[in-house]
């Protein structure tokens, strides 16, 4: 059991190593970029249909020198020090500055921009690309506060798995249009403490069942917290049956179709932690409640979530991720430039670094992050799938393999979260 | 020196009621940004009509006073118990600390001590309890908002208890004490009726403040409030964070009727202590009348009865230091337990202490904790300094007019300065941050120290300002006969006497500002990160070990400058013992 709590042991013996290599680097970097604008050229007169890597040169050298603010969550330490890598690699590569804006909630993003736009601040805003997706894509594509579309224009779009991962531009329904850019894949997973539990729950139902023979022991994050919400999504999904249905926005027919729902957590409720008159603020404090012994089973959205966090010591040894028989709902996550940006030329360089197979794959590493990737990887070269080769994905206590994850669900229209977590709080929040 | 009160007024009043003005707009329906012109009731409307309202509101003021009122109690039970005595100044030591830690550290340490599998419950689990799992109990937290309470007082015991002993000493109480237990009255009867009616006065101000805190805060409500009903604060979060833009109208008329709740609350307080007035001094009269009527009981009713006052004394005595005492423990267990989940890798029920043992977060967060707390230093220094000298200037001021009774002053609109502290900060930062966006200043570090600035200098000057109000007058009158100026007075006499309350003051604004986060974030654009920012982004995260990290530095730095203030005056003043201790002891 030698691993290592992630980046916190890699990077330190990183930098020790890159300190007195850094001429070396220099050149082959020289050598590198001679060989990227070759290619570059190359494929501007042998395909025309990369044509875009020629025009995606100008906003390059635009965006050298331009300072990038990234809005995003900070709560999570390893996704600091992973912005804190891609950081050190933008400026190496394109001589942007990333900076980390660090939002407890990206819910403060959104107000920001809408603040600035409210007091005319149409130019020079703070925020020059922000982690987003759903509901609150959805708000700032509804309120033209967002620049694009950009998002087809990157050139490492081309190795985005669009076919096989239609979140990708199907945001919560939504199309994208090219206003943002795809950047992570999640999927709802359940936690369980293989010590206390030894067959998890596969269904909706056996929760209901599990629930009532050991009371007290299984919970929720409260909605509107995005994973009590999608929780809901995912109780309403393996009750209805139909499916169809949720692809629509929520019109009349809420009341009708969400009744399973209500009925299955009127019983649920009685028999969870607290007696269901508590619920955990979010998914961190209910693995800290798994942690503590309180409770056996937790939420994420990030299935490489469960390794790293036992490997960080946040969730016991003992924990598993799980899905349902039927799949749990699936999505994708994002990056978007505010309309008002200040370097949005910069930011367009970071997007398309993000979306690199070299970012994506240390992304993947569940040492680092274990976000699951957008990329296709048949559409990568031999080299760049050499890169992937290398992550250590499934090597580590709790990783789940592809396998494991089965099939993913389609979110809702975005109609169906924001009236579920209404519905909820009117019946249960108070 | 003439402009100093209003300079600073207006340094003041301009951003705080643009910054409400900004943010009630909305409520009435006028939002620009989404197209929203006209004047409408609809997002006030639409807010009654949500569900749960009426109970988050009384579960608000329920919780609110009763912090308030169980704080105030301790801290006065205390006073009429050990005034005067050494029990005061250990307190004194032990309390100080916990001023300085950041609510949110010590909402998550009193979690951790009182969950159903927190450290009380491990500590004799499996050996007395014969828990092998954490038992299923309503606790942490619990329906009733205990738990929520009980943090609260922890945090506002301290601060209620340095200022009541700031005001007393200003007040030269101790020495009504003596007068009237030669008299013949008990301590607590000389303290109930010479004392506190006057240092309640002095501390009416920093009660409503408290006041407005508990009902306002939402550091110590997402940790330990239950959520049905939730607190107003957290209700007017969930409006806030609502992705559906629309609700920020009717976010911005929660927001109104959170300050109206404020001014609400102290109006009930206000009307219960002219009540409180009224009934006791009805029943000084009665006793009055009695003992002129020459009505007295027997000896044997008076016998029983003075046991039974002895009793009920003792009894007080216990109870007022026991819950000092409690306070103490409950409060540094709490944020002691902290710092030891910094080192923990695993550490699961039962076990009292970690399983296994880990210093990588510290490793880790060694290299890069540095540059925001250099940035958390410049900002607690720079805005303690300015609003220690913009106090300084304006008591001055105060001081003088009233030597002078000519000059009319703006001493009455001094109060003003305690606006920051009642108005709910979320509501009037937002309204500051849309005003500066129009003027289209660039966010910078000035405005930063001018943000941390308008939420220190409330704390400076109720820490500083009776020191300064009530210095004995003789020796300015003997320094005025001797020919100096009254601004070599001030240098020459003031501030030196006053050394120990200018840097306790000092440091108590090193305190407010570094625990500062709503006002580094909203106007400092993200561009600045100081500890106590990265502490809550973290602890959105949930990382128990990471908050531990960071609250040992939050606590650790204005300690350090509590320990010179306490330090500095001693050495300065190493032969003239009176000077060093003068107030504050």
């Amino acid at each position: 059991m030698s691993y290592h709590p992630i980046s916190l042991v890699d990077n330190s013996a990183k930098k020790k190593k890159q300190l007195p290599a850094s001429k070396n680097i220099n050149i082959s970097s020289v050598i590198k970029f001679i060989a990227v604008a070759v290619i570059a050229c190359a494929n501007l007169f042998i395909l025309p249909a990369y044509a875009d890597h020629g025009a995606f040169h100008k906003t390059e050298d635009k965006a050298r020198g331009q300072t990038v603010w990234f809005a995003a969550w900070a709560g999570s330490e390893k996704i600091n020090a992973y912005l804190r890598w891609a950081a050190e690699e933008v400026d190496k590569k394109y001589g942007v500055k990333l900076k980390h804006f660090k939002l407890e909630n990206t819910a403060d993003a959104v107000r920001r921009v809408l603040a600035e736009k409210s007091a005319g601040k149409h130019t020079n805003g703070a925020i020059d690309l922000i982690w987003i997706n759903g509901e609150n894509f959805r708000t700032m594509k509804e309120q033209k506060l967002l620049f694009g579309p950009f998002a087809d224009r990157l050139p490492n779009d081309k190795f985005v798995d669009h076919k096989n991962k239609p979140a990708t531009v199907l945001d919560f329904t939504i199309p994208t249009d090219g206003f943002e850019a795809a950047w992570g894949t999640a999927q709802l997973v359940f936690v369980y403490d293989q010590e206390k539990v030894a067959k998890p729950p596969r269904s909706i139902n056996k929760l209901l069942a599990y629930a009532k023979q050991n009371p007290g022991r299984f919970t929720y994050p409260a909605p509107p917290d995005f994973i009590g919400t999608t929780f809901l999504k995912q109780a309403l999904y393996d009750l209805i049956g139909d499916s169809k249905v949720l692809a629509e926005p929520a019109g009349d027919n809420f009341d009708k179709v969400t009744s399973p729902l209500w009925q299955f957590l009127d019983q649920l409720h009685p028999a969870l932690w607290q007696k269901g008159q508590n619920f955990p603020k979010n998914w961190p404090k209910q693995n800290q409640l798994l942690n503590d012994g309180e409770v056996y089973f937790s939420l994420t959205f990030n299935p490489g979530d469960v390794a790293s966090s036992i490997s960080q010591g946040t969730l016991p040894k003992s924990a598993r991720g799980y899905v349902l028989k039927k799949g749990t709902i699936g999505n994708a996550h994002f990056v978007a430039i505010p309309y008002n940006a200040n370097a949005k030329e910069g930011a367009q360089v970071v997007a398309n670094f993000l979306l690199s197979p070299e970012a994506q794959a240390r992304k993947a590493d569940l040492r680092v992050w274990g976000d699951p990737t957008v990329l296709a990887i048949n559409k990568l070269t031999k080299a760049q799938k050499a890169i992937f080769a290398k992550i250590d994905s499934e090597a580590k206590i709790g990783a789940m393999s592809p396998k494991e994850l089965g099939k993913s669900l389609p979110e809702p229209h975005p109609s169906w979260g924001e009236r579920l977590a209404k519905e909820w709080q009117k019946r249960y929040g108070g | 020196m003439k402009f100093a009160p209003p300079v600073t007024l207006l340094l003041f009043l301009v951003p705080v009621l643009c910054g409400v003005g900004a943010v009630l707009l909305p409520a009435v329906g006028y939002f620009p940004a989404l197209d929203l012109y006209e004047l409408s009731f609809a997002p006030i409307k639409t807010l009654l009509r949500t569900p749960h309202l009426t109970s988050s509101i009384l579960f608000t003021m329920r919780s609110g006073f009763s912090a308030t009122v169980i704080s105030c109690a301790i801290v006065f039970a205390i006073f009429a118990s050990f005034s005067g005595g050494g029990v005061i100044r250990s307190l004194r030591f032990m309390l100080a600390p916990l001023l300085s830690v950041p609510h949110a550290a010590v909402a998550l340490g009193i979690g951790f001590l009182f969950a159903p599998s927190g450290w009380f419950i491990r500590i004799i689990s499996p050996s007395i309890t014969g828990f092998s799992e954490p038992p299923l109990w309503l606790i942490n937290p619990d329906p009733y908002g205990i738990l929520y309470i009980l943090a609260l007082v922890i945090k506002e015991v301290p601060f209620l208890f340095l200022i009541a002993l700031a005001a007393q000493n200003a007040d030269n109480s101790p020495k009504a004490l003596i007068t009237a237990q030669g008299f013949g009255y008990s301590r607590r009867a000389a303290f109930f009726h010479v004392v506190l009616p006057t240092l309640y006065q002095r501390m009416r101000l920093p009660i409503y403040a408290v006041l407005a805190f508990s009902l306002t805060n939402l550091e110590v409500a997402i940790t330990l409030a239950p959520n049905r009903p939730p607190l107003f604060s957290r209700f007017l979060l969930d409006l806030y964070n609502a992705p559906n833009l629309i609700e920020q109208t009717i976010a911005a008329s929660a927001a109104f009727i959170q300050i109206l709740l404020v001014l609400i609350a102290i109006a009930i307080w206000r009307s219960a202590e002219i009540l409180i007035h009224k009934v006791w001094r009805l029943m000084l009269m009665q006793k009055k009348i009695m003992q002129y009527n020459g009505t007295q009981k027997n000896t044997a009713q008076q016998k029983i009865s003075s046991s039974t006052k002895y009793i009920c004394a003792k009894a007080t005595d216990i109870s007022a230091g026991a819950s000092g005492i409690a306070v103490c423990i409950l409060g540094v267990l709490a944020i002691s337990l902290l710092p030891i989940w910094s080192f923990a890798k695993v550490w699961r029920f039962p076990a009292a202490m970690p399983q296994e043992w880990s210093s990588n977060l510290w490793l880790e967060a060694s290299s890069r904790i540095l540059e925001p707390w250099g940035l958390s230093l410049l900002l607690a220094l720079a805005a303690s300094a300015c609003a220690l000298v913009l106090c300084a200037l304006c008591l001055e001021q105060e001081t003088r007019n009233k030597n002078n009774m000519t000059e009319k002053s703006l001493d009455k609109a001094i109060f003003l300065l305690y606006l920051p502290l009642v108005i709910p900060q979320t509501s009037f930062l937002f309204g500051i941050q849309i005003l500066l966006f129009s003027i289209a200043v660039p966010v910078n570090l000035i405005i930063l120290i001018w943000a941390h600035m308008i939420f220190v200098l409330p704390y400076i000057f109720i820490s500083l300002g009776d020191n300064w109000r009530e210095l004995d007058k003789r020796y300015k009158l003997t320094a005025q006969t001797l020919g100096y100026s009254d601004n070599r007075i001030m240098f020459r006499i003031t501030i030196p006497i006053l050394l120990k309350p200018l840097l306790t003051a000092f440091a108590l604004g090193i305190a407010v500002s570094i625990a500062l986060y709503a006002p580094t974030v909203l106007l400092g654009a993200g561009r600045f990160s100081t500890i106590t920012s990265e502490a809550i982004a973290l602890a959105s995260g949930g990382d128990r070990r990471l908050v531990g990290a960071f609250a040992l530095l939050q606590a650790i730095t204005p300690c350090f400058f509590f320990v010179l203030a306490l330090l500095i005056p001693h050495i300065v003043w190493r032969k003239r013992a009176f000077m060093a201790g003068y107030s504050y002891s």
